[in-house]
């Protein structure tokens, strides 16, 4: 049996191989993109591993599409007291708000 | 850990340079091209004559390695699908 470390690192591996596939894809074949992204975060899961905040918003929750401002993706900022950053995936019209300001305490 | 001869039954086929060395199938043999989707039971190798699906229980595979290193898979190894592989099989070969 192979050590919890060593799975999660070659699962990280094939995590980034498969990321760089889909964002190096994504302007020829959607479809294939869409599936390395899946594929990607089925290794994930299956390793039981967490994706850093900075991958987990590049891709469309829904439909997996990477998300790319301009092609695939519509990102608008909202501001005032409660701001937002709203990201629109143009492919499945799945839409992500994150909030802009921390919460003061 | 990168792609090697020893952790290649575990790792990401899809993006490597493979051809097909053997097959039950003689149309098959000679197919070459990177790997572009995996799934349970097959591989499509992207080729000038388009996108073949072959079964991983038919054919035995030449794959080339990033680092250079060039080695001969039974299609019958990489059973699994791809989020599978990931796992276990320890078995000695």
């Amino acid at each position: 049996m192979k050590s919890v470390r060593e799975l999660r690192d070659l699962a990280w591996q094939r995590i980034k191989i498969l990321l760089r596939l889909a964002d190096n894809t994504i302007r020829s074949d959607e479809a294939l993109a869409r599936r390395y992204v899946e594929l990607a975060f089925r290794i994930a899961a299956k390793a039981r591993l967490r994706l850093p905040r900075s991958l987990k918003r590049r891709y469309c929750r829904r439909c997996k599409v990477p998300l790319v401002p301009g092609l695939t993706a519509r990102v608008r900022i909202k501001g005032g007291e409660d701001g937002r950053l709203i990201v629109t995936c143009l492919r499945c019209g799945y839409v992500r708000r994150y909030p802009l300001r921390k919460r003061s305490t | 850990m990168r792609r090697s001869p020893r952790n290649i039954l575990r790792h990401e086929l899809i993006g490597l340079r493979a051809r097909v060395a053997e097959s039950r199938n003689p149309c098959q043999v000679g197919i070459e091209g990177v790997i572009v989707d995996e799934t349970m039971k097959t591989i499509v190798i992207e080729t000038p004559r388009g996108r073949k699906r072959v079964f991983k229980e038919e054919v035995k595979l030449v794959l080339w390695l990033p680092d250079g290193t060039r080695l001969l898979v039974d299609g019958r190894e990489l059973r699994g699908r791809p989020e599978d592989r990931l796992k276990k099989r320890v078995r000695g070969w």
